[in-house]
C-alpha cells in the first residue's frame, strides 16, 4: 500500500498580539502513520493542531488536505474532510447526556410523516452503547450526564465521539493528562489499533514513554518553530528532551 | 431538568390555588379561571421566547419594546384599507427585524446581550412613540379583534395560540438538532463551537424567535384591548425573566424547559389574581412577587444541595 | 509611589473608554447647534442632573467589576427620598435625617451583599427581589403620595454653590478622589479587580473575597442613598417613584464607561464621565426641541455606539 500525503501545512504563522505562537512551521502527515508532537508548554503544539482542526485561523501559510488547498477551515468543515479532534478540554457539554455528546454537531435524525426531521434518540443511544462497548469501556447507561463522569470516562467519550465517524486523521491533544496508568495504556492500545484500521493519528503528549511506544515519527516544537522532525526509531528520549528544551549535552 | 423539579413547582402552584380558593370564593369561579389562563397565556408566550434566550446563555430585555413597536407599526397598517393579513405580517416582520438586529449586535459586533437588548429596549419604544406621534390607535377591524376576543370551541383565542406555540416549541427544543444546539451553546459555547455547531447562527435565530414571539404577544395584546399604545409593557422583560427562573431555568444557561416556564407564568398570574381579589394593594404585590422569587431560589439551592449530598452518599442521584 | 509612577508612565490614550470622545463630540455639536447649550445656567443644570446618574453609575461599576449587578439602586433612591422626607416632615434635625437616611440605604446594601457574598445567591435575583421589596416599602410608607416638609436649608443642598459650581458637583469630585485613592493607592482596587477576574485565585492567596464583595454592595447602596438625598433636595419633596428606571441608566453608563460584563476590566472612575455623557445627550436633544421619545431613542443609539467603540478599541473587550 503506497503511502499518501494526507495533510500538508506550509509556512504556518500565527501571532497573538506580539506573541508569535507559530513561526513558519511546516508539518505533514502521511497515511498509516502516527506522528507525535512534543514540546514544552507554549511551544505551539495545541495552536498548530487547532489550526488544522479549524478551531483557529492561521495568519499566513497554506494548508493542503488530500492535495487540495483549504483556505477557510472551520470545525464543521474539518470533520467533513475526515479530520477528527479530541481537545485537551474534551469539548464535552456537561449538562447533556453521553449519547448526545457523542453525536454533538451531527445528531442523527429521522423523518416523521416523511417530511419533518426530528432527532432519532433511540438510534443514537443504541449506537453509542455499541461503540463504547466496542472500545471496552463500561458504562451503565449512555443517558447519564457527562458532568457525572470521571476524567478517564470523559476522555473515553471524547475519543469514542471522534472515531465513530470513521475519520482518516485523528488528532489527540494530551489525551492522557490526568489519567491513571491503566487508562493510559488503554488509550495507547486504541491509537495503535486505529493505525491498523488505516487511521493516521497526530498525538500531542507530555508522556515521552507513550510517544515512544506508539509513534512512527516525532516532531519537536520549541517557541513556535520546528526543531526536529525524525523517525522515532532513530531517536532516544534523551535526544527528544534535549531538543524540547534546547539543552545541549556532551 | 428532572421531572421532580417540575412536580415540585406544580405542587407549589396547586397549593397556592387551594390556599387562595379557600380564602376567596370568587377565585374558583369559571370566569375568573378563564381570565387567569388568558392572562397567563400572554405572559407565557413572552416567556417561551425568553426561555430560549436564557437557555442559550443570553438575555432579552427588549421584549416589551418589541411588543410595542410591532403592534404600533402593525396598527398603522391595520387602520388602512389594506387586508388584515398584511397588518398581521407587518407585526411579525417588525418582531423578526428587531430580533435580527439584536442577534447581529450580539454575534457580529460582540456587544453583550444585556446591553444590546437594553439598547433595543430604548430604540424600539422610542421609535414607536415617534412614529405614532404620541397617539394611541384603536378601533380595529373585527377579523383582527377575533385574535384577542374570539374563541374556538369555547376556548379563548389567546389560550389556543399559546398552547399551539408551546407544543411547537416543545418539539423544537426537545426533538430537533436546533434544540440540542441551544442547550449546548448555553452550557458551554466553546465546546459547542469546537464540535462544529455554528454558535453565531444559532444565537441569531434564537433572538429572532424571541422577537417574533414578542410581536405575536403584541398582536394578541392589541387585539384583546382594541388599543395599540407605545406606553405599555415596561415590566414585561423582568416579568418574563421571573417566570423563566421560577420555572427552574438557570440564569447562566444550559438548564431549563418550557413546561417549567409555563408553570411559572401560572404561579405569577394566580398570585396577582389572588391579591387583586383580596383587594391587596398593588403596593404590596411587588413585595410578594419579590418574596416568591427569593423563596424559589432558596428552594432551588436546597434541591441542588440535597442532590449533591445524595450523590455523595449513595453514588447516584435521585 | 512607585506604583503610581508606573501607572502614569503606562497611560495611553487608548485606555479611555468611548465615553470621553463621545462626550467631547456631543459637547461640540450641541454648542454649535443649540442656542442655550453653552451657557453657565445650562452647564450647572447638566452637572446637577449628571451628578445623580454619575454617582450611582460609580457604585454600579464597582459592583459589576466583581461580576455582580445591583438592580436595587433605583428603588433605594425612591426609598431614601421617602425616608428623608418622613424624617424631615416629623421635624427631625436635618443632619440626623441625612445620616439616618444614609444608614438605612446602606443597610439595603448590607442585606444584598450578605445574601450574595455569604449565601452565594445570584446577584441578579437578589437585587431584583430587593428592588421589588424596597419599591413596595417606599410606596407603603408614603401611601403612594408625595411628602413635603417645612422649608429649611435641606432644600438648598442641591442648588447651593461653592466657587460657582453646585454642591453635587463637588460631591462627585470628592467621590472620584476617593475612588482613585482606593483603587490605586490601596489594595481595595486590586482585590475588586481580582474578584472579577479570578476570585478563586484571590481566595487561595488568602484574601477574604467575601468581605470585599459585601463591601462593594454596601458602597453601591450608600452611593445610591447620596443620589437619593440630592434628588430629594432638588425637588424639595419625597417622591416614592423618583428612582424608577435609574438602575438601568446606571448599568448603561457603566457599560459605556468601559466596565466589562465579565468582570475584572474597566475603571469605575470613567462611569462618572459616561453618566455625564448620557445626561449631556438628553439635555442637548431637549434644547434642540427633540421630545422625550427622541431622547429615549437617542440614549439607545448612544449605548450601541459607545459599546461598539469600546469593543473596537479593546477597552470593552469581552
Amino acid at each position: 500500500m503506497t503511502d499518501q500525503l494526507l495533510v500538508k501545512m506550509e509556512n504556518i504563522t500565527k501571532t497573538y498580539g506580539h506573541i508569535e505562537a507559530l513561526k513558519d512551521v511546516n508539518f505533514h502527515l502521511m497515511s498509516n502513520e502516527i506522528v507525535g508532537i512534543v514540546g514544552d508548554n507554549a511551544a505551539g503544539k495545541s495552536t498548530l493542531i487547532k489550526i488544522l482542526s479549524g478551531a483557529i485561523k492561521h495568519d499566513s501559510g497554506k494548508i493542503f488536505i488530500d492535495g487540495q488547498e483549504q483556505k477557510f477551515l472551520n470545525p464543521a468543515l474539518s470533520r467533513k474532510l475526515g479530520i477528527e479532534t479530541v481537545y485537551q478540554t474534551c469539548a464535552l457539554v456537561d449538562n447533556l447526556p453521553i449519547y448526545t455528546n457523542i453525536f454533538l454537531g451531527r445528531l442523527l435524525k429521522k423523518r416523521i410523516f416523511g417530511i419533518f426531521p426530528i432527532l432519532n434518540k433511540n438510534l443514537m443511544r443504541k449506537e453509542s452503547w455499541k461503540l463504547l462497548h466496542l472500545m471496552a469501556i463500561n458504562f451503565d447507561s449512555v443517558s447519564r450526564r457527562v458532568a457525572d463522569l470521571s476524567g478517564g470516562q470523559r476522555q473515553a467519550v471524547a475519543i469514542a465521539r471522534s472515531i465513530f465517524f470513521n475519520p482518516r486523521v485523528l488528532i489527540l491533544d494530551e489525551p492522557t493528562a490526568g489519567l491513571a496508568v491503566k487508562e493510559v495504556k488503554n488509550i495507547e492500545d486504541i491509537v495503535l489499533n486505529l493505525k491498523s484500521k488505516g487511521i493516521s493519528t497526530i498525538l500531542i503528549s507530555h508522556r515521552i514513554e507513550s510517544i515512544f511506544r506508539t509513534t512512527d515519527r516525532i516532531v519537536v516544537l520549541r517557541s513556535g518553530t520546528t526543531v526536529m522532525d525524525e523517525k522515532t526509531s532513530n531517536l532516544s528520549s534523551n535526544i527528544v528532551v534535549e531538543k524540547m528544551f534546547g539543552i545541549k549535552s556532551n | 431538568m428532572k421531572i421532580k423539579d417540575i412536580l415540585l413547582r406544580l405542587g407549589f402552584l396547586l397549593l397556592l390555588c387551594v390556599f387562595i380558593g379557600f380564602l376567596n370564593d370568587n377565585f374558583t369561579k369559571t370566569e375568573n379561571l378563564i381570565n387567569i389562563l388568558r392572562q397567563a397565556s400572554l405572559l407565557f408566550i413572552l416567556g417561551i421566547g425568553m426561555t430560549l434566550v436564557i437557555l442559550s446563555g443570553g438575555i432579552d430585555l427588549s421584549n416589551g419594546s418589541v411588543l410595542v413597536f410591532s403592534s404600533c407599526i402593525g396598527a398603522l397598517v391595520l387602520k388602512t384599507n389594506l387586508p388584515t393579513i398584511l397588518g398581521i405580517l407587518t407585526i411579525f416582520s417588525c418582531g423578526i427585524a428587531c430580533g435580527l438586529l439584536n442577534g447581529i449586535m450580539i454575534t457580529k459586533i460582540r456587544i453583550p446581550p444585556f446591553i444590546a437588548t437594553f439598547a433595543m429596549l430604548f430604540i424600539g419604544r422610542g421609535l414607536a412613540y415617534i412614529i405614532l406621534q404620541g397617539r394611541v390607535l384603536f378601533g380595529f377591524k373585527p377579523e383582527f379583534l377575533f385574535f384577542g376576543t374570539g374563541a374556538f370551541l369555547g376556548i379563548p383565542m389567546p389560550i389556543i395560540c399559546c398552547i399551539l406555540i408551546f407544543l411547537i416549541f416543545s418539539v423544537v427544543l426537545g426533538f430537533t438538532a436546533f434544540g440540542v444546539n441551544i442547550y449546548a451553546v448555553g452550557s458551554d459555547a466553546d465546546s459547542a463551537r469546537l464540535v462544529g455547531i455554528n454558535v453565531s447562527r444559532t444565537t441569531i435565530v434564537i433572538y429572532i424567535l424571541s422577537g417574533l414571539l414578542s410581536s405575536f404577544a403584541g398582536l394578541l395584546y392589541t387585539a384583546r384591548l382594541d388599543t395599540a399604545s407605545p406606553m405599555v409593557g415596561a415590566s414585561f422583560p423582568l416579568d418574563a425573566i421571573a417566570i423563566v427562573i421560577i420555572g427552574g431555568a438557570a440564569l447562566q444557561g444550559g438548564e431549563g424547559n418550557l413546561a417549567g416556564t409555563g408553570i411559572g407564568a401560572l404561579i405569577i398570574t394566580v398570585m396577582q389574581n389572588g391579591m387583586n381579589l383580596m383587594a391587596i394593594s398593588s403596593l404590596w404585590q411587588q413585595f410578594v412577587t419579590g418574596g416568591i422569587i427569593l423563596t424559589l431560589i432558596v428552594m432551588q439551592k436546597c434541591s441542588t444541595y440535597i442532590t449533591k449530598r445524595t450523590l455523595h452518599i449513595t453514588g447516584s442521584s435521585l | 509611589m512607585g506604583i503610581l509612577t508606573h501607572q502614569i508612565k503606562s497611560f495611553k490614550l487608548s485606555m479611555f473608554p468611548s465615553a470621553v470622545p463621545i462626550l467631547i463630540s456631543l459637547g461640540v455639536i450641541f454648542s454649535i447647534t443649540a442656542d442655550y447649550f453653552f451657557t453657565i445656567e445650562n452647564f450647572k443644570n447638566i452637572l446637577l442632573n449628571g451628578s445623580v446618574l454619575s454617582i450611582i453609575a460609580l457604585g454600579m461599576s464597582v459592583v459589576m467589576l466583581t461580576n455582580g449587578i445591583d438592580l436595587s439602586v433605583g428603588a433605594i433612591i425612591s426609598f431614601i427620598s421617602i425616608a428623608v422626607a418622613v424624617f424631615l416632615s416629623k421635624g427631625l434635625d436635618i443632619t440626623y435625617s441625612i445620616i439616618g437616611a444614609l444608614l438605612v440605604g446602606s443597610m439595603v446594601g448590607l442585606i444584598n451583599g450578605f445574601l450574595i457574598a455569604v449565601f452565594e445567591f445570584p446577584p441578579f435575583f437578589v437585587t431584583l427581589g430587593t428592588m421589588g421589596v424596597i419599591n413596595s416599602m417606599a410606596l407603603v410608607f408614603s401611601d403612594g403620595k408625595t411628602i413635603y416638609w417645612e422649608k429649611n436649608w435641606f432644600n438648598t443642598i442641591a442648588s447651593s454653590e461653592i466657587f460657582f459650581l453646585p454642591i453635587p458637583f463637588w460631591i462627585v469630585l470628592l467621590l472620584l478622589g476617593f475612588t482613585l485613592w482606593f483603587f490605586h493607592f490601596q489594595s481595595f482596587g486590586t482585590y475588586i479587580w481580582g474578584i472579577g477576574n479570578n476570585e478563586d485565585a484571590l481566595r487561595l492567596a488568602g484574601v477574604n473575597t467575601k468581605i470585599y464583595t459585601l463591601i462593594s454592595y454596601i458602597i453601591s447602596s450608600f452611593l445610591a442613598s447620596i443620589s437619593g438625598i440630592i434628588i430629594t433636595s432638588r425637588i424639595a419633596s419625597g417622591n416614592p417613584t423618583v428612582g424608577f428606571g435609574l438602575e438601568f441608566q446606571a448599568i448603561a453608563a457603566a457599560a459605556i464607561g468601559g466596565i466589562s460584563f465579565f468582570g475584572g476590566h474597566g475603571h469605575p472612575g470613567f462611569a462618572i464621565v459616561s453618566g455625564l455623557t448620557i445626561i449631556v445627550l438628553i439635555n442637548g436633544l431637549n434644547l434642540l426641541g427633540f421630545s422625550t421619545p427622541w431622547q429615549y431613542t437617542g440614549t439607545g443609539v448612544l449605548l450601541i455606539l459607545g459599546m461598539f467603540l469600546n469593543i473596537m478599541q479593546g477597552t470593552g473587550e469581552i
